[in-house]
């Protein structure tokens, strides 16, 4: 419930944010050409769903890595796919002697398939909000010291919103380089809210990760 | 008559304290102690006053020097006191200085060795090593300065010393394999008693020279002193003398009346325990002319000196036990009592569980040279295994779901400590210091009482979250662990043979599909996994083979198959013919 509040609380900000950027762009001048690929590196904390995680793994979040590519369909409509990569260490449970015990080592990679509407009106335009979603295959590992490996995969689906910062205005001058050079028109800074759900026998392997970002359009 | 002793780090200048004291005495001159007075040679040299000497202990120095006028520089053993400052410019500066003096030194690196500049006087190098590089030159003179070079020995240098003029006298030095010795336009009266061997050019040159291989003990660890048999020997001026036996001066740096007196310490120390009570000791031989022995110096209570291991209670022979032959190599320590030392028990601090696995810590005990696990089902002391010098241990290969009580026990050896010095044969019988320090340990061990018992119960973790394995079921069943080699191997050939292709990925989500239940009536049945882990064998050995074979290796194994392949159908087609021909005869 918190979840979907969150989203909508993130998404009435982004259309107004998406406003005022649009508005502010209409005295830029026009580019004449548009990206077509887009390649992100991210990276933030995850927050498993999972309820008794910090008793396991001492904390209530761990570090998340991401990397993205996508295509964009029309301007504002772009398909992609990402792998991130999850890792903590903790503890097991010893059902036995009923304490926690042992070493486990956690890996979570979730890779998505997403559909993203972007509200991008002009190629200068400050700031762009989106909001997408799609499936979601996790993989997960535990790695148990003195003991089998446990891994296996499940599938699910996933939502992300965030806002984007064109920070070719900051340094126009490089960018026109850049893009010249390399192809690059636009690069972004952004931060993202994204939130996967995959169950497995019940067990939610999902969450929610807060991410920062570097955007690089083609 | 009272006299001033100035000390170590003095600022105020000792002759501006003679002169204003108007008492009749005798300014002594100071001995500046790096480092025990100064961390670095150069901030000695800057407190230093004229008549001063800064004594440089022993070590590898990483700085380039600038000398002073009227001080002394000398290192404390000319082999072991090593200029290294690595750097492409001078190692020691003399700039419009007089009298200065470096000494009893060994000089590896920079583009020159010792820069002597213009409107320098008096300056003096004496009983150095100069070993800079074949790149790079030894001694520098400018023209108009005054040096004296005396009882040096260049070895692999670029140009042992250049210099223009007559003011730089050269004596009593060794020059062996340098590019060239000396090359400069002095009289050949300024440059004497010198010996000269394998130098490309300027081999021999001046007066009273002579020819010769000085014969270096040991040029890889820089012992240049001479061996017997050289003509270097007693070859330096006739009327100089050698600090070290009083004979006539020896060329190089280990003669004349400046040179140090200590033999190089021994190398490759080494000893081993012979039974209970003795011990066995070798190290190469020093073959100095001049060493006559070494003393074998022990102790068994503790390592460094003194060692004074008779009269601890260590055993019967006297410490140190002179070796005197000289040429002698070995020595047994016979009839050695090592002490018993019982230590305490330690206290064990924790057992924790985990899958098949007892994690154990405990308490350090001072004087334990090691530690035994004792471990049980029933009692303790079922089991034991010495762990070594730790206060922890993983006692793995345990049961699961079996209550195991377990305890440690502190060990004691007694350790024997053993070092050497070396000794010459004159009538001070100049000794080394001491060798590196050899331990050996030597007599049963001492066990101490038992620790606490502390009991643990090993179990298979339960990771969080809990989830299903999907891994390689049948051969972990088989095998017992998913992380037994032969599962890590099946694995591997999957992830980089099977999955790569489609029909290969086909037979592992067939394989995934249907092997849960396969695996786990494997699992409950023993003989079955016997059986399943030898059909399993050629399957693993294939892998391995298509892993961990070159291409070339998996090339002559496939030709060497065809081969035999071959043979047997050529068997089977020839065992066949003459039934075939017999027929067609009939």
């Amino acid at each position: 419930m918190i979840r979907v509040r969150m989203l909508a609380a993130w998404s009435c900000a982004l259309v107004m944010l998406s406003a005022v950027g649009a508005a502010f762009a209409q005295d830029q001048v026009a580019r004449p050409d548009r990206p077509h690929w887009s390649l992100e590196i991210k990276g933030g904390r995850f927050f498993p769903d999972l309820d008794n995680w910090k008793e396991f793994y001492g904390n209530d979040s761990t570090t998340q890595l991401g990397l993205g590519f996508g295509y964009k369909v029309l301007r504002q409509l772009e398909v992609g796919a990402e792998a991130s990569f999850i890792r903590d260490k903790g503890v097991g449970f010893l059902p036995l002697n009923q304490m926690p015990g042992g070493e486990v080592t956690w890996t979570l990679v979730p890779v998505d398939v997403f559909v993203l509407f972007r509200g991008v009106f002009n190629e200068n335009q400050w700031v762009v909000p989106y909001i997408g979603g799609g499936w979601t295959r996790a993989f997960y590992k535990q790695e148990i010291k003195n003991q089998e490996d446990v891994e296996g995969k499940t599938d699910g689906y996933n939502a992300r919103l965030g806002i984007q910062l064109l920070i070719d205005n900051m340094v126009p001058g490089e960018a026109n380089s850049a893009e010249s050079r390399v192809g690059l028109d636009n690069t972004y800074l952004y931060l993202e809210a994204k939130t996967f759900s995959a169950k497995k026998n019940d067990v939610e392997l999902g969450g929610t990760s807060y991410l920062l970002g570097i955007l690089l359009e083609f | 008559m009272p006299h001033i002793q100035l000390t170590g780090q003095v600022n105020a200048p000792a002759w501006l304290t003679c002169a204003t004291l108007l008492l009749p005495v005798v300014c002594q001159a100071d001995e500046l102690n790096v480092p025990g007075d100064f961390d670095t040679i150069q901030a000695a040299i800057n407190a230093a006053q004229p008549n001063d000497v800064v004594m440089v202990e022993t070590g590898t120095w990483n700085e380039s020097l600038t000398l002073a006028s009227d001080v002394t520089v000398r290192g404390r053993e000319a082999a072991r006191t090593i200029l290294d400052p690595g750097i492409d410019a001078a190692a020691v500066s003399i700039d419009a200085k007089a009298n200065a003096t470096l000494r009893n030194f060994t000089i590896v690196s920079g583009s020159t060795g010792v820069s002597v500049s213009t409107n320098s006087s008096g300056a003096k190098l004496l009983n150095n090593i100069f070993n800079v590089g074949v790149l790079n030159d030894a001694v520098t003179v400018d023209a108009g300065s005054s040096v004296e070079i005396t009882n040096n020995t260049f070895w692999q240098n670029n140009l042992a010393v250049t210099s223009v003029d007559n003011l730089v006298k050269v004596k009593n030095n060794i020059f062996s394999n340098n590019g060239t010795a000396i090359a400069d336009s002095a009289d050949d009266e300024f440059i004497s008693w010198n010996c000269f061997f394998a130098n490309t050019t300027a081999n021999v040159k001046g007066n009273n020279s002579t020819d010769a291989d000085p014969l270096f003990v040991n040029t890889a660890i820089r012992d240049f002193h001479l061996k017997a048999g050289t003509d270097c020997i007693d070859a330096g001026d006739l009327n100089e003398t050698d600090v070290i036996d009083g004979s006539r001066a020896d060329t190089g740096a280990y003669g004349g009346g400046t040179a140090d007196v200590f033999p190089y310490p021994a190398q490759n120390v080494s000893a081993a325990a012979n039974g209970a009570d003795s011990i066995t000791a070798n190290w190469a031989a020093n073959l100095a002319y001049l060493v006559a022995g070494y003393d074998v110096y022990y102790d068994c209570d503790r390592s460094g000196s003194p060692y004074d291991g008779q009269t601890n209670g260590c055993g019967a022979p006297t410490s140190p036990t002179a070796v005197s032959p000289g040429s002698s190599t070995t020595f047994t320590l016979s009839g050695l009592t090592p002490p018993v030392i019982i230590p305490d028990a330690p206290v064990l601090l924790q057992a924790v569980p985990s899958n098949q696995t007892l994690s154990l810590a405990w308490t350090a005990v001072a004087g334990a040279t090691g530690y035994r696990v004792l471990y049980g089902v029933n009692a303790a002391d079922e089991n034991s295994i010495d762990v070594g010098n730790v206060t922890s241990y993983e006692l793995r290969g345990l049961q699961n779901g079996v209550t195991y009580l377990v305890a440690v026990q502190a060990l004691n050896q007694p350790t024997y400590y053993i070092a050497l010095k070396v000794y010459d044969s004159t009538g001070n019988r100049h000794e080394s210091v001491f060798s590196t320090e050899t331990a050996t340990p030597l007599g049963p061990e001492n066990a101490s009482a038992m620790s606490n018992i502390v009991s643990g119960l090993p179990e298979e973790v339960v990771p969080f979250p809990i989830l299903p394995n999907e891994g390689c079921f049948i051969a972990t069943a088989a095998y017992g662990a998913d992380y037994a080699p032969e599962v890590t191997i099946l694995r591997a050939f999957r992830d980089r043979f099977l999955l790569h292709s489609t029909p290969g990925r086909a037979l592992v989500n067939a394989y995934y599909a249907t092997s849960p239940p396969i695996a786990d009536f494997i699992a409950a049945r023993p003989v079955l996994k016997a059986g399943v882990r030898v059909a399993l064998l050629p399957l693993v050995v294939l892998a391995v083979f298509l892993l961990e074979a070159t291409a070339w290796q998996q090339l002559l194994v496939t030709a060497l198959c065809m081969v035999l392949l071959a043979c047997v159908v050529r068997r089977r087609i020839f065992r066949c013919a003459p039934v075939i021909t017999g027929q067609a005869h009939d």
